[in-house]
């Protein structure tokens, strides 16, 4: 039958969250101009202090901290100043993860201490050669979009640990890089390495591969530290991502609405610090917010909440149109197990559908203290998943098979269709999920669980897997830069 | 400080899926239209078929084919009620059903068991229904029971009796069972109305739903029909469960399945709002895709819950109550 061309009908692109209406939208930023305005955050940097009274925002000097009241135009020009899209820039420029409203990237959960070793399966301390290994398994997974500092090196000199952490890092993937900085100085020696890792310090500042997680303190509270390294990446024009995590109930209000607001304060006093500085510097719109369980003491993670707070925020991100990085797929389980999948699907698909450009939660455990191989190798799997949901179901003169459905007619078989056969392609695949039938699955796997198939893909990752080379001399340029600025900083320490 | 009131702004009530415009739901409803008219269905039962062809539908006896024009499932979806009071045994177990009011019920139904004391996988028996139904009677958050298991151990021809009789008694929840065919259905409404204490008391608060599933791709078997009929003939609700196969038994292309499914849910309609105008009836799906590659049903997809949202947003544009396929 002949179908012509519609005019154009309104169409979907697939699945989306709704939630906020505009007007709600706008009470939370008025709110949060309130607050930035009338209650000020605490600032513990006399240079940062000296910057934001420079700007035009009123200080209130105290004793070794300063309360800091932004005026509302300096916010909200701030937030417009800030790029509105861009591109994680990867040391493989396949790699290069493309930053624009709605486009939905996945990343691991950051700043563990802890591992499952994936030979013992004991829990331990996490090492640099973990911090890398890790990264090395991430680098080979398509969901993984970027590449996030998921374990710190807790083996190595404390006050070099951010340089390690990137060292580690960089030589295990190929893509885009975040992590938490140490100090001014770290920075600057971080650029050096990853100069190093790229080619030459142009090539860097052409295409920075590394990007800086910052965090305020709940509430409203920019530590002496983060002042020293916003300030230090603005000057470096490093982008970076604000990182607050609030705890609804314990640092900051019980309810969600009021943890938005605060959260909100606390991204927007950080990116109007870092503007001064520097006009245009790349500032990705973070959060890790969760609430507090009040029975436990413990921030929940895993909880309904934490999804919905980070999808939240992902749309005030939006509001802003600043790129985003919210939590979504942790989980409070100590194993990988059914807890783990249940926790990591509800926020992970939350904040997927609510696109936010990278939702960050992947492989972790025990309220984000424990990094677990087997759940990073199934959330990623379950990525896909939650991928291919976000498609939605396609409406259109190929999809309604109208011609197949009458030739068919009633009773008729599809499978034995051509048509099946050319559309098969259109179908989920799993990889570790079983869709087999229980005589199958128990002939092929012996009845082996899932989280021992996971386990043994990401030891056959660890073992062949092959990142992206670095420009030769580079390694042994970048031992000489780490090992030159420990001994920096033992001199330092004896003087 | 004083934050005086302002003037109403628009709010929303909480999360949503974004999912298929209303054009293209729309779409959807125009293509099957389309098949009913000129693809039709299979009608396996005598008295269905008559019952369409009274109604204006053009009957090919000897195909048994029935093709229903556009304003008779039109009409059938303007008299079917979209709000469904799913009564309970007792009325602290009523749960209202329509628009965008969400609940949730177990699946059903399961046809072998993991025995909770040996973890052996054995077939079902009548007593895991009564230990099942025990189960979901107390679990706050399942609002109605599907019959979640079979009675393997009672003779096939009686099986849906004992399944009801063990359901029955264990819980106050409204039950959503699948009676097989006509002759079991009329001794299933026996035991209600027993339980009832009148026809008319089981007419008022219809305690059960009949389930029922026509067969991929477009087919009405005789028993489908028979279970329709009498559903709307005693006054309780008629469950249809969509469960085409994307790939299998409907196209792979997810739209093209929903036609397909929504043809045959519409013409079952079509058959309950023909026998009674304004019996209760509720669209449902447990359609998912077969994997081409292992040639199982998955019901575990990404798909399976993608279709599932559709449903649901097909049923709201039908204003029909829906019950789908989810976790």
């Amino acid at each position: 039958m002949r179908r012509r061309l519609r005019s154009g009908i309104s169409a979907s692109s697939g699945l989306g969250l709704s939630s906020f209406s505009r007007d709600e939208l706008d009470s939370i930023h008025y709110a949060t101009l309130q607050i930035l305005q009338d209650t000020g955050i605490k600032v513990m940097g006399e240079e940062a202090l000296e910057v934001f009274h420079g700007g035009g925002a009123r200080v209130e000097r105290h004793d070794g901290f300063g309360i800091v009241k932004i005026p509302p135009y300096l916010v909200e020009d701030s937030a417009f100043f800030a790029p509105h899209t861009m591109v994680y820039e990867g040391r493989n420029p396949d790699d290069d993860f493309v930053v624009e409203p709605n486009r939905v990237g996945f990343a691991t959960f950051g700043g563990c201490i802890n591992i499952v070793d994936p030979y013992t399966r004991a829990i331990r301390r996490a090492t640099k050669k973990d911090c890398g290994e890790l990264i090395k398994v991430c680098d080979a997974l398509e969901e993984i979009s970027v590449a996030t500092r998921s374990l710190n090196a807790t083996d190595v000199m404390e006050r070099a640990q951010s340089v390690h952490n990137l060292d580690a890092m960089v030589r295990n993937t190929g893509k885009h890089l975040f992590l938490g900085v140490d100090s001014a100085r770290s920075l600057e020696v971080m650029v050096e390495l990853a100069s190093a890792a790229v080619g030459g310090r142009d090539l860097f500042d052409k295409r920075p591969i590394f990007s800086a997680s910052v965090c305020p303190i709940s509430p409203l509270t920019l530590g002496k530290s983060a002042c020293e390294v916003i300030l230090a990446c603005a000057r470096l024009g490093i982008g970076m991502v604000v990182l607050p995590m609030a705890l609804s109930g314990g640092t900051s209000s019980a309810s969600l609405a009021g943890t938005l607001v605060t959260h909100n304060a606390e991204v927007l006093g950080t990116i109007v610090l870092a503007q001064l500085v520097n006009r245009g510097l790349t500032c990705t719109y973070g959060s890790t917010s969760a609430i507090l369980d009040l029975r436990f003491g413990t921030s929940a993670i895993g909880s309904p909440e934490y999804g919905m707070i980070n999808a939240s925020l992902a749309k005030v991100a939006q509001y802003y149109r600043l790129p985003s990085w919210v939590g979504g797929g942790a989980s409070d389980s100590k194993e990988p197990d059914i807890q783990s999948g249940y926790e990591f699907c509800l926020s992970a698909t939350l904040s997927a559908l609510s696109g936010a450009n990278i939702v960050f939660g992947s492989g972790v455990l025990e309220q984000g203290m424990t990094m677990d191989y087997a759940k990073l190798l199934l959330d990623a799997e379950m990525l896909g998943m939650i991928q291919i949901a976000q498609g939605g179901v396609a409406v259109n003169d190929v999809t309604l098979s109208m011609d197949v459905i009458h030739e068919v007619g009633p009773g008729g078989a599809y499978i034995t269709h051509e048509h099946s056969l050319r559309s098969m392609r259109s179908q989920s695949r799993s990889r570790l999920f079983d869709r087999r039938s229980r005589a199958d699955w128990l002939e092929i796997t012996q009845g082996k669980s899932i989280i021992e198939r996971a386990y043994e893909r990401a030891v056959d990752i660890l073992e062949n897997h092959e990142p992206h080379p670095l420009p030769e001399g580079a390694s042994e340029t970048m031992q000489e830069i780490v090992d030159a600025y420990e001994e920096e900083l033992s001199m330092d320490g004896k003087r | 400080m004083q934050r005086s009131m302002k003037a109403g702004k628009k709010r929303s009530s909480g999360f949503s899926l974004n999912l298929m415009t209303d054009d293209e739901v729309h779409e959807i409803h125009l293509a099957t239209l389309q098949v009913l008219k000129n693809t039709g269905v299979f009608v396996e039962n005598e008295r269905a078929l008559e019952i369409f062809h009274g109604a204006g539908c053009r009957v090919d006896t000897k195909s048994k084919t029935v093709r229903i024009p556009p304003f008779v499932v039109e009409d059938a979806i303007h008299t079917a009620p979209s709000t469904f009071i799913a009564y309970g045994r007792i009325p602290e177990s009523d749960v209202v059903l329509e628009d965008n009011r969400v609940t949730f019920t177990n699946f059903g139904e399961g046809i072998m068991f993991v025995d909770p004391e040996t973890g052996d996988h054995r077939d079902t028996t009548k007593k895991d229904i009564e230990q099942a139904a025990r189960l979901i009677d107390c679990l706050e958050n399942v609002e109605t029971y599907e019959r979640a298991m079979c009675s393997h151990d009672k003779p096939p021809e009686v099986q849906a009796i004992h399944n009801a009789e063990a359901s029955l008694t264990n819980t106050t929840k409204h039950h959503w069972l699948g009676p097989v065919n006509g002759f079991q259905l009329e001794k299933i409404v026996d035991m209600c109305t027993a339980i009832a204490g009148s026809r008319e008391k089981l007419r008022e608060r219809p305690l059960l739903s009949f389930a029922t599933c026509p067969i991929s791709p477009l087919k009405l078997t005789d028993h489908h029909c028979e279970i329709l009929m009498g559903a709307a003939k005693h006054g309780m609700g008629a469950l249809v469960i969509g469960m085409a196969m994307s790939g299998g038994s409907s196209p792979v292309h997810l739209a093209g399945t929903l036609v397909v499914q929504n043809c045959e849910v519409l013409a079952s309609l079509v058959l309950s709002q023909l026998c009674e105008k304004g019996s209760p009836f509720v669209y449902g799906s447990s359609t998912c895709p077969l994997d081409l590659r292992r040639a199982t049903a998955t019901v575990g997809s990404p798909e399976t819950g993608m279709i599932s949202a559709a449903v649901a947003r097909l049923a709201r544009y039908y204003s029909l109550p829906c019950f789908v396929a989810g976790g």
